[in-house]
């Protein structure tokens, strides 16, 4: 009796122990943990040099603290460097209020000296060609009121800056590149060791090999809860899963869905199906004046079998797009606008009734020009196979693309920035606002984000409504308006919204799930439970 | 003089013909090989007009089917028919084969030809070359040629023969030097012979045994090299086939449809372990000594 009961007892005891430590390791971090992450190349440690792209983006957000940072529960733009801000003038000027005490790893302080470095002295310096300027062309100046606060003094307004201060927009140091002839390219700071304020700092940078971040000491928020990140260069994303599935990596981005399957069935990693404001798409060159007959490019897109692309793609991931601004934000996304249904028949009809007639070699042609189009496209993820399969939907009614595949800085260079093509597949990932006029405008035509330099003027002004508008409701209806205009004109040609898929070890915890950009942004939560 | 010339350059042994059919035969391997290459060759040149699908053509709808009447490979990723995928690829890739060995082969005989012929100072500075390109490992030579000059079906044709021709290089030169004072060389040159009849007319049809073996060899080494270079992305660019393009295209759909890879493998391996089978075969067939 007295044994049965000390048994049962101790059966007790045992369960509560393993219950509390159960739920104790649940809520503890390893602080000896490092993760791994890979990049698919050598990074450059500057959030605006030319060039710094897709291997660059996620380290630098790890890196150099923006003004703000998007909230993992909306995406709307919430405190990092800066504490608060609002419009001033009617949107002609927006003060931030930076937070106090920040200091940069190497000691100094940090303040408004170098907010306004970065975008007086390097965003806005045409000479510089910073990475993503055009998205700031609506600046014209960032004023010094304090050290601790600044004012952006806008020369039309743009409602929607903090979001785009979110996105990939890192503040750098005045005190060390200040005095540098071009701070976007000082390789001492680039490629080895730059001096930060995020809450983890670079110890050692090996060219093709890794770069290797440790906690920050000095960070604002305090010290981060891992023993440090590395990220490592991996080209080659077959060889990124096998290692993440061999337990060598912690996080993959930008899974591609091929080798998404069955990855969760190792038990260590769950794949992370998010949203970003990113669409693919075809780009017509508005150069072009075959494109100036909007049915020709109407026709071209209902040649299109969207939802079979992004079931062969994408393997089902992601949707068909109706325009630039995608369904994640809400009630900013317009989905009453005109669509265009897979319908080769009417297609054809729609180019016969252009005056583009099938002639005898298969080819349409209207007054001896031929329907033919020069496609270029990058060795990047999935830009060949959907431009293979675009070419031969386009071929079923008539019209010629002749694709040329090009390595993927070659294709930046000459399609990308010298705009030497008629029509190339190509993605927008854009911060999480409705405010697509970098991508649009005319001022964005031949140099900037505008790849099919197409320009309307009608548009223009639909595009600055919204930039006016200070309140969502006036917004909504805004970007409603110009979300019609675009379905009815198709500055680019929709495909879809891809969801965006990242691998992680089921251990990463602290890590928000939203998007990735956010997910990096807010690495000082990051831990691995133990 | 003609003649004459003739007679004294290949004096026939008069049991040659029986002897060398009676040793063809003892090389079953060889025929086999030798009709399997046959039998490939055609098929991949009237293939593609036989099977009704286009290589190229693309079906979002029906991807990665498993064989079937239609389809009797199959469909990749984007819907193409694999059959007619492996039919168009092996036509690429044996013709990258055969080009770069004829490549490698006319120049390695050239030089190997000059430097053993002429010896002296053409062969000290010829061989150091021949030298110089033997120490690089061939692989990575083709890789920078490759990178720097681009990726052009030509380019890669010429620069895989470049890697291949060093080693044709040494056997001719070892071959012309060992006849260049033969009884039938030195009348030949009395008879007032030029230097280049000498050597293409009289020393050329002695190499050529040799030079066939490592021929042969070399395409089997050739279609290879090039299946390397596409699966590191650097050969003959999609969306024109080869089976080394095909390999690394299947990279991608490893975990989800392993088939892919194994078509165009099984081919490359086929075709290379033949052309290794025929090489051997004729070495046994063609050397004197044995």
């Amino acid at each position: 009796m007295h044994i049965r009961r000390f048994v049962h007892r101790l059966a007790l005891l045992a369960l509560l122990l393993t219950l509390g430590l159960g739920a104790a390791s649940a809520q503890s971090a390893d602080p000896t943990a490092v993760l791994n992450l890979a990049t698919n190349a050598d990074p450059t440690l500057n959030p605006w040099t030319p060039g710094a792209v897709i291997e660059s983006n996620l380290i630098n957000t790890v890196l150099f603290d923006q003004l703000t940072r998007y909230s993992p529960e909306d995406l709307t733009p919430s405190p990092a460097l800066a504490v608060s801000w609002s419009a001033e003038e009617g949107g002609l000027a927006w003060v931030f209020e930076l937070r106090e005490g920040v200091q940069w790893s190497d000691g100094a302080p940090f303040g408004a000296h170098d907010v306004a470095f970065t975008f007086n002295d390097v965003v806005l310096n045409p000479e510089l060609g910073a990475q993503s300027a055009s998205q700031y062309s609506a600046i014209e100046r960032v004023e010094i009121i304090d050290d601790l606060t600044v004012r952006f003094v806008l020369a039309t307004p743009f409602s929607a800056l903090p979001y785009y201060l979110a996105s990939f927009a890192g503040i750098i140091p005045e005190h060390v590149l200040g005095s540098a002839e071009n701070p976007l390219t000082v390789a001492s700071f680039n490629k080895a060791t730059p001096v930060t304020t995020g809450p983890y700092m670079v110890a050692e940078f090996v060219p093709g090999s890794y770069v290797r971040l440790v906690p920050n000491p000095l960070h604002w928020a305090g010290e981060p809860q891992l023993a440090g990140l590395v990220f490592r260069v991996i080209p080659d994303p077959n060889t990124q899963v096998a290692q993440a599935r061999a337990g060598e990596l912690d996080v993959v981005t930008r899974l591609s869905p091929n080798l998404a399957t069955g990855i969760e069935a190792t038990g260590r990693l769950e794949v992370l199906r998010q949203s970003q404001n990113l669409f693919f798409f075809v780009a017509p060159n508005h150069d072009d004046d075959r494109f100036d007959d909007v049915r020709v490019k109407q026709a071209l897109l209902m040649a299109i079998d969207r939802q079979a692309m992004i079931d062969a793609l994408l393997d089902g991931f992601g949707e068909v797009a109706t325009g630039p601004v995608a369904p994640m934000l809400g009630a900013l996304y317009n989905p009453d606008v005109r669509t265009y249904d897979y319908d080769p028949e009417a297609a054809a009809a729609l180019l016969d009734e252009a005056g583009w007639t099938l002639g005898a070699d298969g080819v349409r042609a209207k007054d001896g020009e031929r329907l033919a189009f020069s496609m270029p496209t990058g060795q990047f993820g999935d830009l060949v196979p959907a431009t293979l399969l675009v070419q031969q939907y386009w071929e079923d009614i008539g019209v010629m693309a002749d694709v040329n595949i090009l390595e993927w800085n070659a294709y930046i260079q000459d399609v990308v920035v010298a705009r030497n093509y008629e029509v190339t597949v190509a993605w927008w990932s854009m911060p999480p606002t409705a405010d697509v006029a970098p991508y649009f405008s005319c001022s964005a035509a031949r140099t900037g984000n505008n790849i099919p330099n197409y320009c309307n003027e009608e548009l223009d002004e639909l595009m600055n409504a919204g930039r006016r508008a200070l309140t969502l409701e006036d917004q909504v209806e805004a970007y409603a308006a110009m979300q019609e205009f675009l379905a009815d004109d198709l500055p680019y040609l929709y495909l879809w919204y891809p969801d965006i898929l990242t691998a992680k070890n089921v251990a990463l915890q602290g890590f928000p799930e939203i998007t990735a950009a956010t997910a990096f942004q807010h690495a000082v939560d990051w831990y691995i439970a133990r | 003089m003609t003649d004459a010339a003739a007679t004294i350059a290949a004096p026939p042994p008069p049991r040659a013909r029986p002897r060398l059919l009676r040793k063809i035969l003892r090389q079953p391997l060889g025929i086999f090989a030798f009709v399997l290459l046959v039998v490939l060759t055609v098929t991949v040149i009237i293939g593609p007009g036989l099977v009704p699908h286009s290589p190229s053509r693309t079906d979002a709808r029906s991807i990665l089917q498993p064989p079937s009447a239609t389809h009797w490979l199959g469909t990749d990723e984007l819907g193409r028919d694999v059959f007619a995928r492996v039919l168009a690829g092996g036509r690429v890739s044996l013709s990258v084969g055969l080009f770069s060995m004829l490549v490698g082969l006319t120049l390695g005989l050239t030089i190997g030809g000059l430097a053993g012929y002429f010896g002296g100072r053409v062969e000290s500075l010829l061989m150091r070359l021949v030298d110089a390109f033997m120490a690089i490992p061939s692989f990575f030579l083709i890789l920078v040629i490759i990178t720097s000059f681009g990726n052009a079906p030509t380019t890669i044709i010429v620069t895989v023969g470049i890697g291949f021709w060093a080693q044709m290089a040494r056997v001719a030169h070892a071959e012309f030097k060992r006849f260049r004072h033969h009884d039938f060389v030195e009348a030949s040159r009395a008879l007032g012979g030029t230097h280049v009849r000498v050597m293409a007319r009289h020393i050329l049809p002695q190499v050529m045994p040799q030079a066939t073996v490592l021929a042969t060899l070399g395409v089997g080494w050739a279609i290879l090299t090039e299946a390397a270079l596409s699966y590191l992305g650097l050969g003959i660019q999609p969306p024109l086939a080869s089976w080394g393009n095909m390999l690394q295209n299947a990279q991608g759909y490893l975990w989800r449809a392993p088939v892919l890879a194994i078509w165009p493998g099984a081919f490359i391996a086929v075709t290379v372990l033949a052309f290794n089978l025929l090489g051997n075969a004729l070495r046994d067939v063609l050397d004197p000594r044995s």
